[in-house]
Order: structure tokens, then C-alpha cells, then sequence
């Protein structure tokens, strides 16, 4: 069996916390614009490095940016931005309008730091780990060299925001090191019982 | 270490802006990195509110703020999309050459043990050496790429100044060949000629002698010879060989003067200096091309000719010339499927000396009219063009300081106007004396 994988009882530990801190992301964010916000379920996935392949195929619906974190946990978040429903986003988080591309860039950046900033102290407030968030950066995933990445395996967190009439998609991936999965794994199990 | 006061001597020194600030965005600390670089010491901004003191990026600085208060989370501003947030000079003063420090943001949530946050620190890194670093690698790049592409025009220039060569090679051999076979053709033809003269001359005599001989034979009254000379006659078909001799000499000539005549225009067409300008009648030249190319469509194509009288001859090149004639009327004549008519005209027109050139063929589009003059365009198939005639004909009338211009119709046919000046700019001047 793979040593990386999740077992059922680790992975319903995860759905749980993840509902939790999604949900106090959504209720920030919220305040942040002023405006309702609902939150899908988030699920979750694992996802291995062939998986990626097919993920990084949707650039033209989607933004990619990446923001590493170190501490007890290291590994790298990317997040996919839904190209739909951003600049009706962008203009309720005070963005002028039209977007122009620098402003685009700050607009992904900021909620790539959002979200990834909201999916990891999740983990790791509750799995009590420590970690620090890198600054994000944007990623083009069809100008590197798919061999390079050097982790077995990955969380893939998946949700969506619907605010007023129009519904906005987000995926966040974190991808971790082995070490780091096994350190996981060892919380998560202390969490469970 | 849990000294306060050396940790905050410490943040103080950092290399790295920091500022402190509450939720009602005041300041309440701004360290050594901030105060040296504005000019603002720390008591002159303590207690009053980020957003008044720049007010430039307020809008930008309270969104941030106010998310991290709410967010709970760092919030980062990158050099790229954001270069300059504090008027920072660039920490390198004497010799660099940006003056403006670029900058990578963070701001930092500072919270209590109840988990909400309290202040926010914002911190600023220098980044201009890696910004510049960045900016010329990029600039590098940018300039690499002007250089391949530069490269590749020059590659693409190279290979079409090739094809012109090869293609003016071409037509120099072409010329050169056509000037030998003239020079080999001259001479037999030139004999031919004048003994076809001396046989016609000849064979009149012989008639005359036979036909003498005859009569005579008839008046002697000798029924004998009379008979035996009828017989004779008759069985050589005298008769039928005195009138077809005739024929057939006169036939013959017209073949060696018609052939003398091509061998001339070849001579004169191929000139081996056709580079020379000279004074030459330009009908003349139209006319020896037409005697070499008419038979290519003599068949589909009905000529109809107007020269105006009296048109002075011209200083130039006219081997040139004639080439510029020869393109435009084939073109013509390939413009044309089936039958039609080329006219040709030359006329005066003020200044200048004008030759038009026009069809009843196809016509050319208005988007191929701009394009018809570029080398290397040709709407023919593979082969049968090469898209050379209109690009060598507008330099050549060019180089005698003419113009060429194009009316075209679609459907109905095109007419091509060479303009040349009467008085060439080049032509020399004569001296009143001589
Ligand atoms: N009299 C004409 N009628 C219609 N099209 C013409 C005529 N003369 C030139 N063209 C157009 O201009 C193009 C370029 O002519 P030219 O430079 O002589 O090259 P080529 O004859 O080898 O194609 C021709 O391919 C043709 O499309
Ligand atoms: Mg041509």
C-alpha cells in the first residue's frame, strides 16, 4: 500500500477541518466585500503528478499561481483560477474596471493568497503545525518542465464560491512533500483518536 | 532573548521597512528604513493615519490593511505588478542608475492571544537589484529576439536578391545566346539572300531564252522540229515550270528577308551594352519586340496599333526599354483567355512621352493592385510566372526617372502607362558650337 495515501478516516478527519476553515474564508471574505457569499462543500481529492497533466490543460478557462510555505509542513499551493465570474469579483473587491493585465495579476495574486492563506491555516491551526506562506507567484504550467515536480502525491481542495448572481470557481492544490504527507498523516491520526 | 527593548532596537535597524499600524490605520511604529528614506522621523508620524500621509496609495494601502485585519493572513504586493509604494530612493544613490527603490510588499497580521489581530505590520524589501537584474535579462532577451528576427529578414532579403540574380543571369544568357545565333544566322541568311536575288535574276533570263527559242522553232514552219520541240517542252512541263519558278523564288525571298529581318531585331534586341543610354526612337524598340514575341500569341490576340506622328526619339536605355515593353505585353496577353485585343499607343503628353499598354483580359483585383509591383508576386502557376516583370519594369522606368501607373477592371481588362520624360535628366547637354 501506498505509505502516502490517505486512509478513510484520515481523509473524513480532512473534510472536516477543511469545511470548517473554508467556511471561516468564505465568512472573512465576505465581510472583506460586503457581500453574501456561499460556499460549496469542499472536496477532496488526491492527486499524483500524472493527474497534473490534465489539470494544467485548462489554461484557457483557468489562471494558475503558486505560493510555497515552509515549517512543520513544506510544500507548494497552487491555486486555479475560474477566468469566469473574476471581474464581477474584481469589482466588488474595489477593483477599477476594466482590468488591465498588471491589475489582473494583482487580482489572482490577491486571491491565490486568499485561498491558500485560508486552506492552510486551516490545516494548521487545527492540526496545531506550524507554517508560513511564502508570497504568491504566477505560474505557467505549459512553460516548465513537468519532471521537475518532486512530490508523490497531493491534496486536492476544490471549491466553489457563489456571490449574488454569479457563481466563481477556485481549486486549490497542496502539494506536499512525502515528509511532509507522513508528518500529515501522524497529526491526523492524533486528531482522529 | 526576551529583552523588549533590544528587540525593538533590533526592528529598528532591520534592513527592511516596517510600520506599524492599528485598525484605525494609524501608525505607531516606523522604523530607521522608513524615517531615512522619507525624511519623516518616527515622532513626526506617530499617531496619525497611513492613509493621510500617503495619500497617494491610500486607496491601495486600506484595502490591504483592512483585509488582513479581517482575513487574519499576510497580504503580499509584488515589485512587478506594483514597483514603487513608497517614494523609496533606490539604495543605490551614486552610481545606480534607478531612482526609485522597487519593492516587494508584506503585510504582516500581529495578533493577541484571543487570535484577532491587533496591528499589522507592513514590511518593505529592496528588490530594485533583482528588479533590474530581472528588467535587463529581460531587456537582453527582448534585444536577442530583435536580432534573430533582424537575422532572418536579412536570410529572407539574401535569398530573393539570389532570385533576381539567377533571374537576371538568366536573361543575360538568354541575350547572350540570342546575340550569337543572330551573329551565326547573319551571314548564310545574307547570302542566301542575294543569290536568291542573282537566281530570280537568273531564272527571268532562262524563261526569256526558252520561251525565244520557241517562237522561233515555230516561225522556221519546220513541221519536224516543231513536233519534236512540243514534245520536249511538253514532257519538261515548261509550260507549268515558267510560271511556278517564278513563284517559288519570290516565295523564298520573302522567307530570307523575313528572316533577315528577325536576325536584325534579335541583334538589336539582345545588344550586349544594354546598359547604354543613347538617343533611340521608342516605336522602333516596341516594334522589334513585337517581332520577337508576337508569335507567342499572334493567334488569340488581335494588335491594334497608334502611334502618334512625328514622336521625337528619346535618351535612354532603350534595350531596357524594350525589356519593359516585352513584360507589360505578355502580360497582357496572358490576361487574356480565349481571344481579345491588346491596344498599344504612344503618344505625346506635355513633358512627357507616354506608351499605354491595355487589354481586354481579366483585370486584376483591388487587393492584388498594390501588391502587383512587389517582387516575387505572381497570381500565375508554378512555372509560368516568376513574379519578376512588374518589380524589374518599375525600377527600369524608375531609372529613367519615368513613372508607371495601372487602371484595372475586373472583368474588363487593364491599362499600363509608361510615362517618360522628353528631356532625360542625365541626357548630356550639347555644346552650341558643335
Ligand atoms: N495586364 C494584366 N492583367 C491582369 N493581371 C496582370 C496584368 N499584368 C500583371 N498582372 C498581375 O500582376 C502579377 C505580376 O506580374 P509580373 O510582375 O509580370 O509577374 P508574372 O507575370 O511573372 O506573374 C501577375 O501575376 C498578374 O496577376
Ligand atoms: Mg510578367
Amino acid at each position: 500500500m501506498n505509505q502516502t495515501l490517505l486512509s478513510e478516516d484520515q481523509r473524513d478527519a480532512l473534510q472536516e477541518m477543511m469545511n470548517i476553515s473554508m467556511g471561516q474564508a468564505a465568512r472573512s471574505l465576505a465581510q472583506l466585500i460586503d457581500t453574501q457569499i456561499t460556499l460549496s462543500i469542499p472536496t477532496i481529492s488526491e492527486a499524483s503528478p500524472s493527474d497534473l497533466a490534465e489539470i494544467f490543460s485548462f489554461g484557457k478557462v483557468t489562471w494558475y499561481a503558486r505560493q510555497s510555505f515552509l515549517g512543520q509542513i513544506k510544500g507548494e499551493v497552487l491555486s486555479l483560477i475560474g477566468k469566469n465570474g473574476c471581474e464581477a469579483l474584481a469589482e466588488l473587491m474595489d477593483y477599477d474596471m476594466p482590468l488591465t493585465e498588471v491589475q489582473t495579476q494583482e487580482l489572482i495574486l490577491e486571491l491565490t493568497n486568499i485561498l491558500s492563506g485560508a486552506c492552510l491555516s486551516g490545516l494548521s491551526s487545527q492540526l496545531e503545525l506550524k507554517t508560513n506562506l511564502n508570497m504568491p507567484t504566477l505560474f505557467n504550467p505549459s512553460a516548465s518542465e513537468k519532471s521537475v515536480y518532486s512530490w508523490s502525491t497531493a491534496l486536492l481542495v476544490e471549491v466553489t464560491f457563489s456571490i449574488e448572481s454569479f457563481s466563481f470557481n477556485a481549486r486549490v492544490m497542496i502539494c506536499m512533500e512525502e515528509n511532509s504527507i507522513l508528518t500529515l498523516k501522524k497529526s491526523l491520526d492524533v486528531l482522529v483518536g | 532573548m526576551h529583552n523588549p527593548e533590544l528587540l525593538e532596537s533590533l526592528l529598528r535597524k532591520l534592513p527592511m521597512g516596517a510600520c506599524i499600524v492599528d485598525a484605525q490605520y494609524q501608525i505607531v511604529f516606523w522604523n530607521d528604513f522608513f524615517s531615512d528614506r522619507l525624511d519623516l522621523q518616527e515622532t513626526d508620524v506617530i499617531g496619525k493615519s497611513i492613509l493621510e500621509i500617503f495619500p497617494e496609495q491610500a486607496r491601495f494601502l486600506k484595502k490591504k490593511i483592512h483585509s488582513v485585519f479581517i482575513l487574519k493572513n499576510e497580504s503580499f504586493s509584488y515589485w512587478e505588478q506594483r514597483p514603487h509604494i513608497f517614494e523609496f530612493q533606490s539604495s543605490r544613490p551614486i552610481t545606480g542608475e534607478e531612482t526609485l527603490m522597487y519593492q516587494n510588499m508584506e503585510v504582516l497580521p500581529l495578533m493577541d492571544e484571543q487570535q484577532e489581530v491587533q496591528y499589522v505590520c507592513i514590511t518593505i524589501q529592496d528588490v530594485t537589484a533583482q528588479a533590474s537584474y530581472y528588467s535587463d535579462l529581460s531587456k537582453a532577451a527582448e534585444e536577442l529576439d530583435k536580432e534573430h528576427k533582424e537575422q532572418a529578414r536579412l536570410i529572407r532579403k539574401l535569398e530573393e536578391a539570389k532570385t533576381q540574380l539567377v533571374q537576371s543571369e538568366k536573361m543575360a544568357s538568354i541575350g547572350q545566346l540570342a546575340a550569337g545565333v543572330a551573329h551565326e544566322i547573319n551571314s548564310p541568311i545574307g547570302f542566301i539572300y542575294s543569290n536568291l536575288q542573282s537566281l530570280q535574276d537568273y531564272a527571268e533570263k532562262l524563261i526569256k531564252v526558252g520561251t525565244f527559242a520557241a517562237k522561233l522553232i515555230d516561225k522556221s514552219g519546220e513541221m519536224k522540229f516543231k513536233r519534236l520541240k512540243n514534245d520536249f517542252y511538253e514532257r519538261a512541263e515548261f509550260d507549268y515550270i515558267k510560271e511556278d519558278i517564278v513563284d517559288l523564288i519570290s516565295e523564298s525571298l520573302d522567307g530570307a528577308v523575313r528572316v533577315k529581318e528577325i536576325v536584325k531585331s534579335l541583334k538589336e534586341f539582345s545588344h550586349s551594352d544594354t546598359n547604354e543610354w543613347a538617343v533611340s526612337d521608342v516605336v522602333e524598340g516596341i516594334e522589334s519586340t513585337l517581332k520577337i514575341i508576337n508569335s507567342q500569341f499572334k493567334y488569340k490576340v488581335e494588335l491594334v496599333k497608334d502611334y502618334q506622328e512625328g514622336i521625337p526619339p528619346l535618351y535612354c536605355m532603350v534595350m531596357q526599354l524594350n525589356q519593359v515593353f516585352m513584360n507589360l505585353i505578355l502580360n497582357a496577353a496572358q490576361a487574356i483567355e480565349g481571344s481579345g485585343h491588346i491596344y498599344i499607343r504612344v503618344y505625346t503628353d506635355g513633358d512627357w512621352q507616354k506608351v499605354s499598354i491595355r487589354d481586354t483580359g481579366q483585370g486584376i483585383s483591388p487587393s492584388n493592385l498594390s501588391k502587383i509591383f512587389d517582387p516575387f508576386f505572381t497570381t500565375k502557376p508554378v512555372g509560368s510566372g516568376t513574379g519578376l516583370g512588374l518589380s524589374l519594369s518599375y525600377n527600369i522606368i524608375k531609372n529613367h526617372g519615368g513613372n508607371i501607373d495601372v487602371n484595372s477592371t475586373v472583368g474588363k481588362g487593364t491599362e499600363f502607362i509608361v510615362s517618360l520624360p522628353h528631356k532625360s535628366a542625365n541626357e548630356p547637354t550639347e555644346s552650341p558650337e558643335s
